[in-house]
């Protein structure tokens, strides 16, 4: 019987994990963070790091204990078919969540910030289309993709906070604790969702060439993330102090719009438009990737790439529904970053608990 | 009602579940791959056809009538004579005692008639047989002493000699059972001459020529090593082209060797005219716009794979040959490269990559910026493309298109016309459409520039195959930062990108060894001097991974690397 699914390594694992996780630095949660915490905003990326690096273990856990199983069949084993499925179908839910949010987020702010006279539901169609195309080329593709745009990722965080501010100063980010300790360690235990990309982890750690590797996988994305988010923060803080996100609801493409090329007197926003595109269809991809084959796994079918213009056209719907930006926002928050947390960690977590206390492992 | 519902549902879910299970449309399928771990394969053909095939045992078919009488009638009706006039039965008395028939049969034209009459019939005539000699003995003797040893072999069914007969080799049948081949063919060749499309200023001036036999010896001028094999097969029902696979038994992975044999012992067609036909047959990606098979008119590209450990595949009637399997690189390297020095090498191979990208994006990028993204040029720039604008009555993406269709025009018109008016091509291409395209304010003289530009750099593509897939991509991208802007051009992009990431070449994935990264790899667009390139490229998986010793500059005191125990016991030996 054929393999049906490419394999890719533990490099390639975490180069797409990271460079999915770290869209968000690039859409509406900057602000986000620095409306909940102010001029501390910047340790919540950090705080919530360190509770995922704890958070992600039971997952991991759960996966051991099934070798070569997926999530949703290590599910069925640890609490019985019917409600394993039903667990699958939440995280089913909570992913296709996430790819229609992140597709209106990115399709309103290109439409409004860059492309004005764009029609917004274009921009929208051609980034589906083309996540779509991407998903269907498999995970290897995707995987491969990604160590390409490493590099030109890890030049565009060091050229963006240190080449756009005009005046920066660190001094903005004082009082150091803004709303206080125990205030923020709520939050960092609020904003655990932003790691949500663990939950893809869990998904794909049995098409790794090396199972055993996705530990090292979940640390080395959450070390990465956690460095990219507080790196943002900070820059946006420094730029823009507290005030300025509020107005701006995307700072960091504010940010980038202030990189000139010196005596030039040319914006270089267009380049970075290039990879912040690439960056968001990445992300979009991994989630309908995973979204299909996690369908097709919990729904026990055998493909998953009938599964994609379905879960394409789901997202595209889900994406429709806010009503404007604000509430896609506001949507974004409660889903992704808060309740996200409880997806992709606590349930899991109690199912590996379940698998534990009924003694089941694999045969 | 419910019980009515019931059955519908299960059967729509059943349908539904079919698009799923259904067994040809196994879209998650993945195909061959060169890799060690990866043990799918998802090839229909018989798996037989990897191996190699069997000397020739026992004859397949109908056998050939002992009777030459009732040979030859069968013959006779098989090749359609007396209608098919080229066919030649020329009778022979042979000079036994008592003396016996014989037949020569052969096309006219496709046999040369005077090694027919000089090699066949005149040793036949003139050769006395003992009476004495065993009738089992006598195609023995015809082959050991009458007929032109070396190309001459036995048959044994009507297949063989039919076959034989139409490619062009003459047939004798004998009375006493005897049934020959004698290869006589002669077909129109010419003698090397230098390449057309992959010139260079240094390296070997010979291309190869029409016949697969002589290609096979030109390569093997290069490559002294009796471990270079020469699997020989025929291709097409009707036409069997001889077609050659050529490898190095100890260096080429035999699962990418047996991958291409299986693949054209597979090939169920009528024939092949052209080499090219053979690569569209046989490729991974026949649709893709990426060619994923190298191919090459010089024996010494060809010689240089073989010893990388690609495989190399010639056909009879072609002066070229296919190269498999190939990475994105290779689209990038010119045969001249491994002449030139390294630093020079390296430099003209960035030059060719930046050739690709403006021939690619130029256009687009341009479109993008003046339509969509003006504020990312300096302003004294911008006025200035903008008050040459000023005055063009059409759309800039449509100036654009316009100029490069034009540009396709002249290009193509030029390999079509005689050779003599061809110059004359290029200046009414220059002169008219692009002065007289600006004057009549059709394009701005900026767009002119742009679109030169662009056509250069595609020149500078040194593979055929690659610079047709950039030239039909940039319309694609013209299209696309037209409608949206860098948006277009990025979506675009990530598309090119992750399909060159999934492409695959018999096996090795097309972006090694950079994605998948592979170490050890010196070669692909900067280039190690040709001394420190001690391992073939590791995504061939060959099974001789060194292609240099450590050593390989010994007399260089200054060059050599550190002494290691095995280097001390060596010498001490």
């Amino acid at each position: 019987m054929n393999i049906k699914q490419g394999h890719i390594d533990g490099r390639q694992a975490t180069a797409l994990l990271w460079l999915a996780a770290s869209s968000k630095a690039l859409l509406v949660v900057p602000a986000l963070l620095v409306g909940e915490g102010f001029s501390a905003s910047w340790l919540i990326p950090l705080g919530s790091a360190t509770i995922v690096a704890a958070a992600v273990l039971p997952g991991l856990a759960l996966m051991k204990r099934f070798p070569g199983r997926s999530l949703a069949g290590a599910a069925e084993e640890a609490v019985g078919p019917i409600a394993g499925r039903a667990a699958g179908l939440v995280l089913a839910a909570f992913l296709a969540t996430d790819a229609a949010l992140v597709l209106r987020q990115f399709s309103d702010t290109f439409g409004s910030v860059i492309l004005p006279r764009t029609p917004i539901p274009v921009i929208t169609l051609v980034l589906v289309l083309t996540a779509v195309y991407s998903a269907y080329t498999g995970l290897e593709s995707i995987g491969r993709l990604s160590m390409f745009l490493v590099p030109w990722l890890l030049s565009f965080y060091a050229l963006v906070p240190t080449g756009g501010a005009p005046d920066p100063s660190l001094a903005r980010l004082l009082p150091f604790w803004g709303p206080g300790p125990g205030n923020l360690a709520v939050q960092a235990l609020e904003h655990t969702g932003l790691y949500s990309e663990l939950l893809t982890l869990l998904i794909l750690i049995p098409y790794l060439r090396k199972p055993a590797a996705g530990r090292s996988v979940a640390f080395w994305v959450i070390g990465l993330t956690a460095a990219v988010m507080t790196l943002v923060q900070v820059a946006v803080l420094a730029t823009f102090d507290v005030l300025g996100p509020d107005r701006l609801l995307y700072p960091a493409i504010h940010l980038v719009h202030l990189v000139t090329l010196g005596r030039l007197d040319a914006s270089i926003e267009p380049l970075f438009i290039l990879i912040w595109v690439l960056i968001v269809t990445v992300k979009l991809s991994v989630v309908l990737w995973t979204l299909s084959t996690h369908l097709a796994e919990t729904l026990r079918l055998p493909q998953f790439k009938p599964l994609l213009p379905i879960v394409a056209v789901i997202a595209l719907a889900g994406s429709l529904l806010p009503g404007g930006l604000q509430q896609t926002n506001n949507l974004y928050h409660v889903t992704v970053t808060h309740v996200g947390g409880a997806a992709v960690f606590v349930l899991p977590g109690l199912l590996w608990l379940a698998a534990v206390l009924r003694g089941r492992r694999a045969a | 009602m419910e019980r009515e519902r019931l059955p519908v549902v299960t059967s729509l879910w059943k349908r539904l579940r079919s698009i799923f299970t259904h067994p040809k449309r196994d879209l998650d399928a993945v195909r061959f791959s060169l890799g060690e771990r990866d043990p799918r394969r998802t090839s229909a053909a018989p798996p037989e056809l990897r191996k190699p095939p069997e000397p020739e045992g026992a004859p397949k078919g109908e056998p050939i009538p002992e009777d030459l009488d009732k040979a030859v009638e069968r013959l006779a009706a098989i090749l359609h004579y007396p209608l098919s006039q080229d066919l030649v039965f020329r009778e022979v008395t042979l000079p036994t005692k008592p003396t016996a028939r014989a037949l020569v049969i052969y096309y006219e034209g496709l046999a040369e008639s005077r090694r027919v009459e000089r090699e066949i019939i005149e040793p036949l005539m003139r050769f006395p047989l003992a009476n004495k000699t065993p009738k089992a003995r006598l195609p023995d003797v015809f082959l050991e002493s009458i007929l032109p040893a070396g190309s001459s072999r036995r048959v044994q069914s009507m297949e063989q000699l039919v076959t034989g007969i139409t490619m062009g080799e003459a047939a004798i049948l004998a009375e006493t059972g005897v049934a020959c081949l004698a290869d006589v063919k002669e077909p129109p060749s010419r003698t090397p001459e230098q390449p057309i499309t992959e010139r260079t200023t240094r390296g070997p001036q010979m291309a190869f020529v029409e016949s697969h036999r002589t290609n096979s010896a030109m390569i093997r001028r290069f490559v002294h090593d009796p471990d270079l094999v020469l699997e020989g097969y025929e291709v097409g029902r009707r036409q069997k082209t001889p077609v050659a696979l050529l490898y190095i038994n100890d260096i080429a992975n035999p699962k990418l060797v047996a991958e291409v044999r299986q693949r054209v012992r597979s090939l169920d067609v009528d024939g092949i005219t052209a080499i090219g036909i053979l690569e569209q047959l046989i490729e991974d990606h026949p649709v893709s716009l990426i060619p994923t098979m190298l191919n090459t008119e010089r024996p010494d590209r060809a010689a240089l794979h073989l010893l990388q450990g690609s495989v190399v595949l010639l056909s009879d009637g072609t002066p070229r040959c296919l190269i498999a399997p190939v990475t994105f690189s290779t689209f990038l390297h010119s045969p001249e490269d491994v002449y030139q020095r390294y630093p020079y090498a390296s430099f003209l191979r960035v030059v060719r990559l930046l050739a690709s990208f403006v021939a690619l994006l130029a256009p687009a990028i341009y479109i993008a910026i003046l339509n969509y993204h003006s504020e990312m040029l300096p302003h004294l720039l911008l006025v200035t493309l903008e008050s040459a604008r000023q005055t063009i009555a059409l759309p800039l993406v449509i100036s654009v298109l316009l100029m490069e269709v034009a540009f396709e025009l002249v290009r193509e018109a030029g390999v079509r016309v005689p050779a003599a008016i061809a110059p004359t091509i290029g200046i009414v291409g220059a002169l008219l459409i692009g002065d007289m395209a600006v004057r009549a304010n059709f394009v701005s003289p900026a767009t002119i520039i742009v679109v030169a530009a662009t056509g250069l750099a595609n020149f500078a593509v040194p593979d055929q195959a690659a610079s047709f897939a950039i030239r039909i991509g940039r319309f694609i991208f013209i299209a696309l930062a037209g409608v949206l802007g860098f948006l277009g051009l990025a979506l675009g992009f990530y598309v090119l990108a992750t399909h060159l990431a999934g492409l695959r070449s018999f096996g090795v994935p097309f972006l090694s060894p950079i994605g998948p990264s592979r170490p050890g790899s010196s070669d692909i667009i900067l280039r190690d001097p040709y001394w420190r390139q001690e391992e073939r490229p590791s995504f061939l998986r060959p099974l001789d991974l060194f292609r240099l010793t450590r050593r390989s500059r010994a007399w260089d005191p200054g060059g050599q690397p550190e002494k290691t125990a095995g280097d001390e016991q060596e010498r001490g030996e």
